[in-house]
């Protein structure tokens, strides 16, 4: 069997984690691609409860990065 | 913005200069290159990347470094093969967008200005002629700055930390401090670079940060210089973390072993000869004026120091000896980060005032059409799918992810673009979102963080609020990271463009939002630093009001003779002070203290007491200059013996002097030490300055500094050489073994361990004097009413230590002067400049464009608990009585910064972040999968 | 959770490999199978009991509490995952009372809390009206949620 590709959803700060990953692009670095980014203004913004809506609607983990 | 570009020429006077530019071609015009890196990565042409200290290479057509600022591809042309040789072409031939363009030719600009400010740098000192230290011969004695690369994550390396000779991982490091610097024999540089020491402490705990606990580093140095503002808590903490610091000059290196191992050779503290094994050598390397800045100056006929570095005068320390023209930063003289980013906005204020009358007469608005209204309309969403040439389409099924995101709820419309930011694209795109009467639009290309501001001007030209408008990021975070796996990279583009489309659809417009500006200042403090200010302020016609809590202006200048560099400091104060009396835009509010406080950015309100009542004054900026003073110790028989003073009584006191045959100094009374864990900064150089002037008076006196590490840095090392060859005896201490004074007859016996000695003396002194430490006034109202934050010591805490060294979190409000840290005159003055120049960002304008991505409160759900306001950071959420309600919670916008922890943090769930909204990141969540 | 700065791209690159590694080894999130404790976890974090104790973390850590008393982080933080280990219970047990399970033995073998804690979490519940006493039946004691 395939190894299993989960789903993880990505909360990455605009100003850090988020600015993070665009510059990995620009440096085309590789990575696996299991991440769905969902971009917030500060990490602070993230509430507990869309960390589990997201295992609710079917993600394998969550990543929260500032 | 001109690159590649050179000064020539200047002519002209200030308000009025023509400059001649030469601009070399760039061989890519910057309107078409999309920075794909297709050129570099067909580029055949390889060379060394000075970017990585030339450890790495890099081609002919290169970005030189991932944050470059324009983002846009440069062709070396003294690599380019086509340019060379006429041959080749590749980057012409794989450019998706014709951005090469090897017909550009070198032009020459002459560009009219009123202000020229000079930033043109350093170099750091090129080791190589150190011939006991083989830089060149050995691969693993490195520079710092070569470090640095190797260190750094985006470096040769990626960040782990290989040495050259082998590609081991070093397990021990040695640093070896004042490489260039302090040096006449083995280099011309006697001054000290005020940076290393700070910058070899870090790169050892980053170094112990990557490698792990089994690393060792060792700094091996003269004076520990860590002077700045927390600098010292961050030695302490190297010291806890098991750096070793050994205060010893490295005699030599030698190759120990094959493997590249080196063998330094070094005395101690006791004079004993050591021989150490280390695996890899980092010299600290100094500063140095830049061979461009040298000729710089010598284009715009500005002054030199002895050093080269550009001549400035302590009370001006921006300006040049040319009128009209500043500078700041190392060009002026060796400097760390936020000294020299304080300079660079003095200089901007400098030339502010001098160009004060033109404010804003070049400006031109633009003017959007109106916007269609949204509300009670099922969302319309245009998707648009950029290939960026080959950049996504290259990788991803463009097509595939188009048609897929035909099938996703509400998309009305979906196009494929070749280059979607484009202006041709643009212009397009307006006219398919008025044809289609789309209300929602989705760009499926590079990141917001670049392009969001193009496309949201594109949509509003046609007539759609900007926040209507949602990006996916299939390239920078999908496409360029997944390049290998096409069907993934297309799956998770897929599934990006459907989260975009169902946050888009929930998507709400939002009004532009600005509040009005009260274009005139307030500046709590009238020392040196808030006199400064406020007339910089009042000169480029913003009126002022110093509130000053004592009787008179001039705060702990009054007590200062000279400047380090020799001005006469009373004729100085005296003249700023006149002016400040004189100008009919500065009002002195004396023996007035701030009690109460409320407002915003550029609406600030503030009640201000006195003996004759209470008055309001309204302002749109505010700056904190409350400096500060010298502790009174209760040591050192500080209080009990006549004999003894502190800072300035000494020198203030010429008939005491006169009689006294030993004077003692000692440093570090309640600086660095368990109370105040921070240097005060401008004692060493204060008490050499003094030992000077009495040694120069009467060369027979015994004149005694008792100091820990000498920290007279930048040119301040120049008066520590003079004090020692003027015969002043310097002898340091320890925490653990500090001097002890005793009272005997008429004078007094000080006892001290002399480490080079090793042995305990006793001087006989006449007087003592004690350089305190500096701490700031009691601000601690202040900080309440303005919600500013301190450090532990009670100096106001700016929004970014290097960055923003002026600023604090909260808009509007900045500080200068010793209420920030203890430093001397010169700095004072550059940063009371710096402070007015960003007050004058504000007070400049009309109104001020803020941000609309604000929390909301629902007042119905709001039950006033105070949680939001207590935990917001800005002090943007403030609660106030609602009639009939009791306390509710209300956002105040111009301090918001949109960063929602409010929302997140509400118990009750009644503040929800625009543009943000919960249910607008749900939709994007409950899309994911 | 990760810190990673603008700059350090290689540094988001590892925090990417980690997590994915680790979901990897976790395995598939079976959401269906644990609907009742994603539901039960929902409650807790909306709760307000959580949302004011970590509102009030920052305050309480630094100025200390109405008492006046002095918390430092790792007692705080203690107390906090006490409280939220007994909410996120108390939710499990009005969870599975919601799908049916009226009796504590049901409900224990429903959530996996043994009975004690069951019945010394209802009580809990009672006073603060989440769930209600209906009455015995069958020798079983009956509860429905509110």
């Amino acid at each position: 069997m395939a190894e299993f590709e989960p789903k993880i959803a990505a909360f990455l700060c605009n100003w850090c984690a988020y600015a993070g990953a665009d510059l990995a692009g620009v440096s085309r670095l590789q990575y696996p691609p299991n991440m769905r980014t969902v971009r917030v203004m500060c990490s602070g913004r993230i509430d507990p409860l869309f960390i589990i809506k997201a295992f609710k609607e079917g993600c394998d983990g969550a990543l929260v990065a500032g | 913005m001109h690159t590649l570009s050179e000064v020539t020429d200047i002519q002209g006077e200030e308000g009025n200069f023509t400059v001649s530019i030469k601009k070399s071609a760039r061989y890519v015009d910057m309107e078409k290159c999309i920075a794909c890196g297709a050129c570099e990565e067909k580029c055949p042409a390889k060379t060394a990347d000075e970017f990585n200290e030339a450890i790495s290479k890099r081609k002919a057509a290169y970005i030189p470094y991932a944050q470059a600022v324009p983002l846009k591809y440069v062709i070396d042309p003294e690599r380019c093969i086509y340019l060379k040789k006429g041959k080749c072409g590749a980057c012409l031939k794989y450019c998706p967008t014709d951005a090469i363009d090897f017909d550009q030719k070198q032009e020459t600009l002459n560009l009219n200005v009123g202000a020229v400010i000079a930033t043109a740098g350093y170099k750091p000192f090129d080791p190589s002629s150190l011939d006991n230290y083989q830089h060149a011969k050995l691969p693993n004695v490195m520079t710092s700055m070569e470090f640095e690369r190797i260190l750094s994550a985006s470096g040769p390396t990626g960040g782990h930390v290989l040495r050259p000779s082998d590609e081991q991982e070093p397990t021990k490091i040695a640093w070896l401090q004042c490489v260039g610097s302090r040096d006449l024999n083995r280099c011309d540089n006697e001054y000290c670079s005020s940076v290393c020491c700070m910058y070899a402490i870090k790169e050892a705990l980053i170094a112990k940060e990557h490698i792990g606990e089994q690393f060792e580093a060792t700094v091996f140095f003269m004076d520990m210089r860590t002077h700045g503002k927390e600098f010292e808590k961050y030695y302490n903490r190297a010291k806890d973390e098991g750096v070793r610091f050994i205060r010893s000059k490295v005699h030599s290196i030698t190759q120990a072993d094959d493997s590249g191992t080196l063998a330094l050779e070094y005395a101690s503290d006791e004079g004993q000869r050591n021989i150490e094994q280390f695996d890899m050598v980092v010299l600290s390397v100094g500063m140095e004026p830049s061979d461009q800045a040298i000729d710089l100056a010598q284009t715009l006929d500005i002054e030199l120091n002895d050093y080269n570095f550009v001549k400035t005068d302590d009370t001006a320390p921006v300006n040049t000896s040319r009128p009209g023209i500043y500078v700041a930063g190392v060009m002026q003289g060796c400097k760390d980060i936020p000294q020299a980013v304080m300079e660079a906005s003095a200089a901007a204020c400098r030339a502010g005032i001098s160009l004060s009358d033109h404010r804003g007469t070049m400006v031109k608005d633009k003017v959007f059409p109106k916007e269609l209204e949204v509300i009670d309309q099922d969302a319309r969403v245009g998707v648009f799918v950029c290939n960026c040439g080959v950049n996504i389409g290259g990788i991803a099924d463009v097509p595939a992810i188009a048609e897929y995101a035909r099938t996703l709820p509400n998309v009305a419309y979906v196009e494929e673009n070749l280059f979607s930011c484009s202006q041709d694209t643009q212009e397009k795109m307006v006219e398919v979102i008025k044809e289609q009467n789309l209300n929602r639009v989705v760009v499926a290309a590079c990141t917001p963080r670049t392009h969001e501001p193009l496309f949201q001007e594109t949509i509003r030209n046609a007539g759609v609020n900007a926040y209507l408008f949602e990006m996916a990021n299939i390239r920078n975070q999908c496409t360029w990271v997944h390049s290998k796996s096409k069907a993934d990279a297309t799956e998770k583009a897929k599934d990006l463009v459907r989260m975009a489309v169902s946050r888009a659809s929930l998507l709400e417009p939002i009004p532009d939002l600005s509040v009005d500006v009260d274009k005139s200042a307030l500046v709590v403090g009238g020392g040196v630093a808030g006199m400064t200010a406020a007339l910089s302020l009042a000169d480029q016609g913003f009126p002022t009001t110093i509130v000053e809590k004592s009787s008179e202006l001039g705060g702990s200048a009054k007590d200062v003779h000279q400047t380090w560099s020799g001005r006469d400091v009373p004729p100085f104060l005296t003249d700023l002070v006149d002016q400040v009396e004189k100008h009919t835009d500065v009002k002195v509010l004396l023996d007035s203290e701030v009690v109460g406080a409320s407002g915003f950015v550029g609406n600030f309100e503030t009640q201000v007491k006195n003996g004759k009542g209470e008055v309001t004054v309204k302002h749109g900026a505010t700056i904190i200059a409350t400096g500060g003073q010298a502790y009174e110790p209760d040591e050192y028989l500080f209080g009990q013996s006549p004999c003894v003073t502190k800072w300035h009584d000494l020198e203030n006191d010429p008939a005491k002097l006169k009689d006294a045959q030993s004077v003692v100094f000692i440093q570090c009374v309640g600086s660095r030490d368990d109370q105040r864990p921070y240097c005060s900064r401008i004692c060493c150089t204060g008490s050499v300055l003094q030992a000077i002037q009495i040694k120069k008076q009467s060369p027979d006196k015994d004149v005694f500094v008792l100091y820990r590490d000498i920290r007279t840095y930048a040119e301040r090392e120049v008066l520590y050489k003079q004090a020692r060859q003027l015969g002043v005896i310097f002898i340091r201490y320890t925490l653990d073994r500090k001097p002890v004074v005793k009272e005997a007859g008429d004078g007094l016996e000080i006892q001290v361990f002399d480490p080079i000695l090793q042995k305990e003396v006793i001087i006989s002194a006449d007087l003592l004097n004690l350089a305190t430490a500096i701490v700031p006034s009691d601000n601690s109202q202040l900080a309440e009413l303005y919600k500013l934050p301190v450090n532990e010591e009670n100096f106001f805490m700016e929004a970014h230590a290097k960055l923003r060294p002026v600023d604090f979190a909260s808009d509007g409000i900045f500080v200068c002067g010793l209420a920030h840290f203890p430093k001397s005159l010169d700095e004072s003055i550059a940063q009371a400049l710096a402070a007015s120049s960003r007050a004058a960002t504000v007070l400049a304008k009309a109104n001020i464009q803020i941000s609309p991505l604000v929390s909301q409160v629902d007042a119905e759900t709001c039950i006033g608990c105070g949680l939001c306001a207590s935990v917001c950071p800005f002090g943007a959420i403030e609660v106030e009585e609602v009639e009939g309600k009791g306390y509710r919670a209300k956002n105040i916008p111009a301090s918001c910064k949109g960063c929602g922890l409010c929302a997140s943090s509400c118990p009750k769930k009644a503040i929800d972040m625009l543009h943000f909204k919960d249910e607008q990141i749900v939709a994007s969540v409950c899309a994911i999968a | 959770m990760a810190w990673v700065s603008s700059a350090e791209a290689q540094r988001f690159v590892e925090v990417v490999n980690a997590t994915v590694n680790s979901i990897q080894n976790q395995g598939k999130f079976d959401c269906q199978a644990n609907a009742l404790q994603l539901e039960a976890a929902e409650m807790t974090v909306s709760g307000e009991t959580i949302r004011w104790m970590v509102g009030k973390e920052v305050e309480i850590t630094t100025k200390g509490d109405v008492y006046g008393r002095q918390w430092d982080q790792h007692s705080f933080e203690t107390v906090l995952d006490q409280v939220l280990e007994r909410e996120y219970q108390k939710n499990l047990i009005y969870q599975a009372i919601q799908e049916g399970c009226a009796a504590p033995r049901d409900i224990s073998q429903k959530v996996g809390l043994n009975l004690r804690q069951i019945s010394y979490l209802l009580a809990d519940m009672e006073k603060t009206n989440m769930v209600e006493f209906k009455g015995m039946e069958a020798c079983k004691p009956v509860f429905a949620a509110l």
